[in-house]
């Protein structure tokens, strides 16, 4: 048991060199452009980042370099390709039709309508089969039939999309459980009063339990048909792809599931929550308990978090013992460095394929740098992640990055390895420049 | 033609209505919007603020000036309109400025959810001493205004609608050039864009929001007055009544944005007069419809009509 | 290895706590409640100590039955505004849902037990929480709050406005309009069980007691499933979205998702104390679900810290029983004659007023609470320093104070890379830096590319 957690805290598939520029390429940015009003904040932005890099967006102030951060994560969206008047005005007609009819009506009110449905004629099957054997006969009817085969569906599918989403023998006795549980108490209820009004409770009950379900496994199957649809009615320039699909139109928490986790510039912990708490928030979409086993405190939810705490307390060892020991601590509490530590912590938790460091040493001092410099390389190194790092501190970059891109107000003015970039003319212009200008002012 | 057909006519007469409670509407929203632009507060006891001022006109009415019956010359009557008029807004913005020193002050820096509740608390106390002031019951103002009405054949203007409307729009473009030519204008709308820049240049933060306060309350003062007369009622839940319906004038027009409030006031108004005018047992449903529309338009534009999309700093 | 062995017994630790704190708590609430009217009734038994004579112990029960269901409701605005942050002006909506639920049913000549009640009714608030939040919840704080807010004045003018209405399953059903309706007892639930026979409480007038335990069994429940959901998955998400939208969503929480969870559960709760509500009155009526409502629960999670469970049941109790008593002490206060002459010579209708006076102390109540205690009577341990709005001091390990506050890093990052590009400079060959200046931006460009683009 604690071997295994040891080798899942500690996953150290040993990284191919990365060569600049050869390789797999695992983030393709294309053609992005991004403008807030009149201001190009960046402007067909082309990159490459292969497999196993460290990759570098350098610029200065106000270049744009965290406004790619923030288009790649899904907190800002690309603009859209100028179709004319016309075409737009009926693109945003057709995409508040959809979005209102897909995203209110079937995610919402279609599960508890669904819901509905399969309760009444769950509940009828079960009061038909009491009645039956009440009267001593046997008399299958068509109504019978067609419960049966949706009782069986609905258990089928709670266990089937239990396994589809990574269960073990576990998640099958957990779906069981909670599917036996509901049956059970849908059962009392009904076994108890067999009134009009018994059997309404009995379908808002089994609703709720629909919707829920639906919810929750329906959700991830009309999501991709609205982002199709978003980008069939109103596409937007460019295209950022992740191992070949798409990032773009996707909710910052659906990109995270794809595998980046990135930091922010200035630190957004979650302050008011312990070390520890925020690792494991970090961890979200790697758990899969529910609200019922929560509740409940089922073996198998007892156990995940069990796994979930270890692992986090394994990525706080990966910076040093002394964070591991300041877990329980509001994270508030801590110093910068500390803090700019546990953000990349939170961000790992995730297991992330892409990492974005948006300023890992900003306002720290030469040791520290020093020290994060070391343990950026190491992600790389034992983890295989793959970096991409904004970073003001040239000295940082240079000695670390692989490859790097200067951004100049939007645009990419230069790349290539370190050593190119030093002797860049454009670059030595755009720093340069920036300097005079300030000076001036 | 169709407009003389007599439904037509009472269109008119129905848009008419709107236009006057909307006006008010709009002059109270304008205090919401202000303070919610300078200091991004919720004022919930800005409607309260207004309560009083009806408070006060039933009192300068009734038991001050004893002036109970309406008042047929135009000049006097305007006169004394006015002069009411000033009278209740140094007192309403007095009270608001009260309000902003004890329960908002403290507060300037904490988190949102904070001056939020203390702005509740600050509402339940004023909404209470209304109680105690006037009672539970509602009590009937008397109108200063003739009963009769300016007739234009299709639509016919009562006396004190005319005077609401021009006033409302004399107070708007008074408040308009005020916040967009005057220094202290400008000092504002700086410190709505940017509080800490603008300390940083000098603008006194503290005096700006007095004075946004001190306006809000004005205007309320201004508006409570021709209510108070135009429904000839005083009644301590007023506040809360109008004053929700104000803000959401304010938010549906989008919050912070003076035209905007000038905007939703009048379309609250005019949801609200078409109601009750036209769907059957109209002015039990006004409020639930009022409440309804901005649940509707918030879901489709989130930061409302004229309200601009708040990017989010990452 | 060593260490290994620490945390893993230092890790089950953490694991339980959970557990036993949201049980530990649920048990310290039963024996508290569990004695509760045996105190009261010593306290009117012991006449020198009773302070309100004209109380007897079925109206302390009353009283208590009716902290009990406020109690509920806090527990699960708690949820919705302590937890997820999301502010809730529109709460006593669903409450007076699930009020309504159970009148309809009662009226007239239907009438069912509690228990399938207890059932359903949540059930049907948390689909009308979760109507109202889909659309809704992408809204942001101020917003949200005005949104509930309408959705609170609408519910009450709905039920206000129809007098009969058909629903289905249940056909053409009184819903009484302004005067609302006048709602019997639940009929006792019984089990028959083998020869014995087992009756579940009804809120008659002669089972006073037992229907006290059964809304107390049910607060009890509620804490416990509370605290557990703290601290698990979506209690964390709760938090995090709370403090942080942006950095939630980027650490792979599914905002509306999570945020309609949070609203659901609150409604559920909310309707659950809206059945015992009008089990317990024996009428339900518009006029009961207003505005006030929403606010007095808002109030009691304030004052007694948000967030924190503890503080929630306490402040819930304490100013429900206070709430009550103001209602009917005036009433019941013995004052001397002259006095009581006196008194009603100056003011004709004392006891009204400060009947009436109820929000005003509440309005005080919050202020002053808001003001000089923000955290709240018992404030969750994490909790205190946020409100108080502290300025966190960034402090490195060596001990520095740094120059970067937080939302404004360019500045500091500015002047660290100049210092360095002296370096990097130096390292080039010398550029005529004269005609390196550069066009300054373009007007209206800078505080937009500052603020927006970064």
């Amino acid at each position: 048991m604690s071997i295994e957690i040891e080798q899942a805290a500690m996953p150290s598939p040993s990284a191919p060199e990365p060569g600049p520029q050869s390789g797999e390429v695992l983030l393709d940015v294309q053609n992005l452009n991004k403008s807030f009003g009149g201001l190009t904040a960046i402007g067909e932005l082309d990159m490459k980042i292969t497999r196993g890099q460290i990759y570098s967006i350098i610029g200065p102030n106000g270049a744009g370099k965290t406004t790619v951060f923030n288009v790649i994560t899904g907190i800002y969206r690309p603009n859209r390709i100028a179709v004319g008047f016309l075409k737009e005005a009926w693109g945003y007609i057709a995409m508040l039709v959809i979005n209102t009819v897909l995203g209110i009506v079937v995610r919402h009110l279609g599960g508890v309508f669904l819901g509905s449905l399969v309760g009444a004629l769950v509940a009828n099957l079960i009061y038909n089969l009491i009645t039956q054997a009440i009267a001593g006969g046997a008399d299958i009817t068509l109504a019978t039939i067609v419960g049966v085969l949706l009782f069986a569906g609905i258990g089928a599918y709670i266990l089937l999309s239990r396994r589809r989403l990574g269960g073990t023998l576990k998640g099958l006795i957990v779906g069981g459980v909670e599917a036996f549980g509901v049956g059970l108490l849908f059962f009392l209820v009904i076994a108890a009063h067999l009134s009009r009004v018994v059997t309404v409770a009995v379908f808002l009950v089994f609703a709720a339990v629909i919707y829920g379900l639906w919810v929750r496994y329906a959700n991830p199957l009309v999501e991709p048909l609205l982002i199709r649809a978003e980008n069939y009615f109103r596409p937007y320039q460019g295209k950022v792809l992740l191992g070949g699909r798409e990032l773009i139109g996707l909710s910052p928490d659906h990109v995270l599931r794809r595998g980046v986790a990135r930091t922010f510039q200035n630190i957004r912990l979650f302050n008011n929550m312990t070390v520890l708490e925020n690792v494991l928030v970090g961890q979200h979409t790697r758990l899969k308990s529910t609200i019922f086993s929560s509740i409940t405190r089922l073996p198998t939810m007892i156990s995940e978090e069990a796994m979930a705490e270890e692992k986090a307390i394994g990525l706080l060892r990966f910076f040093g013992e002394h964070l591991v020991e300041r877990r329980d601590e509001p994270v508030s509490s801590l110093s910068y460095a500390d803090k700019r530590r546990v953000e990349i912590a939170r961000a790992l938790a995730s297991e992330p394929v892409l990492l974005l460091l948006d300023e890992p040493t900003a306002g720290m001092n030469e040791r520290e740098t020093e020290e994060a410099v070391r343990y950026i390389r190491r992600l790389r190194d034992e983890r295989g992640i793959t970096v991409l790092l904004i970073e003001h501190k040239l000295t940082v970059t240079m000695g670390m990055s692989d490859w790097i891109a200067v951004l100049d107000y939007g645009r990419k003015i230069a790349e290539g390895v370190p050593a190119d970039i030093r002797r860049n003319e454009r670059v030595i212009e755009a720093y340069l420049g920036r300097k005079a200008t300030v000076a001036d002012a | 033609m169709i407009l003389a057909d007599s439904s037509t006519q009472s269109v008119l007469q129905v848009i008419e209505q709107g236009l006057t409670t909307g006006a008010i509407y709009a002059l109270i929203a304008t205090g919401y919007t202000l303070v919610y632009g300078i200091i991004q507060l919720i004022n919930f006891a800005h409607g309260d603020v207004f309560m009083w001022g009806t408070v006060l006109t039933y009192f300068m009415l009734t038991k001050w000036f004893k002036l109970t019956t309406p008042i047929s010359n135009p000049f006097v009557l305007i006169g004394t309109v006015l002069g009411l008029m000033a009278i209740c807004m140094i007192t309403c913005a007095l009270i608001a400025f009260t309000v902003e020193r004890i329960a908002y002050r403290p507060l300037r820096r904490a988190a949102s959810v904070a001056p939020l509740i203390s702005a509740i608390g600050a509402s339940f106390i004023l909404e209470n001493l209304g109680l105690f002031a006037i009672g539970p019951s509602s009590l009937n103002v008397p109108n200063l205004f003739p009963n009769g009405s300016l007739n234009l054949g299709v639509v016919s203007f009562k006396y004190i609608d005319i005077f609401v409307i021009v006033l409302a729009v004399i107070l708007m473009y008074g408040l308009s050039t005020f916040i967009s030519r005057t220094k202290m204008g400008r000092a504002m709308r700086s410190v709505a864009q940017d509080t800490e820049a603008a300390s940083l240049m000098g603008v006194n933060i503290n005096q700006v929001i007095i004075i946004t306060f001190l306006l809000g309350g004005a205007l309320a003062g201004a508006a409570s007055v021709v209510y108070a007369m135009r429904l000839q009622v005083a009644f301590f839940l007023t506040g809360f009544e109008a004053g929700l319906k104000a803000f959401t004038a304010a938010v549906l027009g989008g919050i912070g944005n003076l035209y905007g409030a000038m905007l939703g006031g009048l379309f609250i108004g005019m949801i609200e007069a078409f109601v009750t005018a036209y769907v059957h047992d109209g002015l039990k449903w006004a409020d639930a419809t009022v409440f309804a529309v901005l649940v509707l338009v918030l879901v489709f534009r989130p930061s409302g009509i004229l309200g601009k999309q708040a990017i989010v700093k990452v | 290895m060593q260490m290994q062995v620490k945390s893993n017994s230092l890790r089950r630790f953490d694991l339980r706590r959970g557990i036993f704190r949201g049980w530990g708590l649920g048990a310290i609430f039963f024996l508290l409640f569990l004695f509760m009217p045996q105190f009261f009734a010593s306290l009117l038994a012991d006449s020198t100590v009773s302070i309100f004579p004209t109380l007897d112990g079925d109206q302390w029960l009353g009283i208590l039955t009716s902290a009990g269901i406020f109690i509920l409701m806090a527990l699960g605005l708690n949820v919705v505004v302590g937890f997820a942050g999301l502010l809730d002006l529109g709460y006593a909506a669903f409450f007076a849902i699930g009020a309504y639920a159970y009148g309809v049913v009662n009226f007239g000549d239907t009438h069912i037990p509690v228990w399938p009640l207890l059932l359903a009714a949540p059930v049907v608030a948390g689909l009308f929480g979760v109507m109202l939040g889909a659309p809704t919840l992408r809204l942001r704080g101020d917003y949200l709050a005005i949104v509930t807010l309408g959705f609170g004045e609408i519910v009450p003018i709905v039920f206000r406005n129809i007098d009969r209405t058909t629903l289905p399953f249940l056909g053409s059903v009184e819903i009484g309009g302004v005067n609302g309706l006048g709602v019997r007892s639940p009929t006792p639930l019984s089990f028959p069980f083998g020869n014995y026979t087992f009756e579940l409480a009804t809120a008659a007038h002669d089972d006073v007691t037992h229907f006290y335990y059964l809304v107390f069994g049910l607060v009890v429940l509620a804490t416990i499933g509370v605290v557990l959901l703290r601290t698990s998955k979506i209690g964390r998400a709760w938090i995090a979205i709370r403090e942080d939208e942006t950095a939630a969503a980027c650490s792979g929480i599914n905002l509306v998702a999570t945020k309609l969870t949070a609203f659901a559960i609150g409604a559920s709760v909310s309707g659950f104390a809206g059945v015992l509500y009008g089990a317990q009155n024996h009428i339900v009526s518009p006029e009961e679900f207003g505005f006030t409502v929403s606010i007095t629960v808002l109030v009691m999670i304030v004052l007694g810290g948000m967030g924190s469970i503890p503080g929630v049941i306490t402040g819930a109790l304490l100013l429900s029983i206070v709430n009550r008593l103001l209602a009917i002490v005036p009433t019941a206060i013995q004052l001397p004659s002259s006095a009581l002459h006196f008194l009603e010579a100056k003011a004709p209708n004392l006891a009204e007023q400060i009947n009436d006076s109820e929000f005003l102390i509440f309005g005080g109540i919050l202020l002053l609470m808001i003001i000089l205690r923000p955290q709240g009577l018992i404030p969750s341990a994490l909790r205190k320093r946020e409100l108080k709005g502290e300025a966190v001091a960034a402090v490195t390990e060596t001990g520095e104070e740094l120059v970067v506050p937080v939302g404004a890093p360019d500045d500091a990052t500015t002047i660290e890379s100049f210092q360095e590009l002296e370096a990097f400079e130096s390292e080039i060959e010398p550029e005529d830096s004269a005609s390196g200046t550069r066009a300054p931006l373009p007007p209206g460009q800078g505080r937009a590319g500052g603020g927006g683009a970064q």
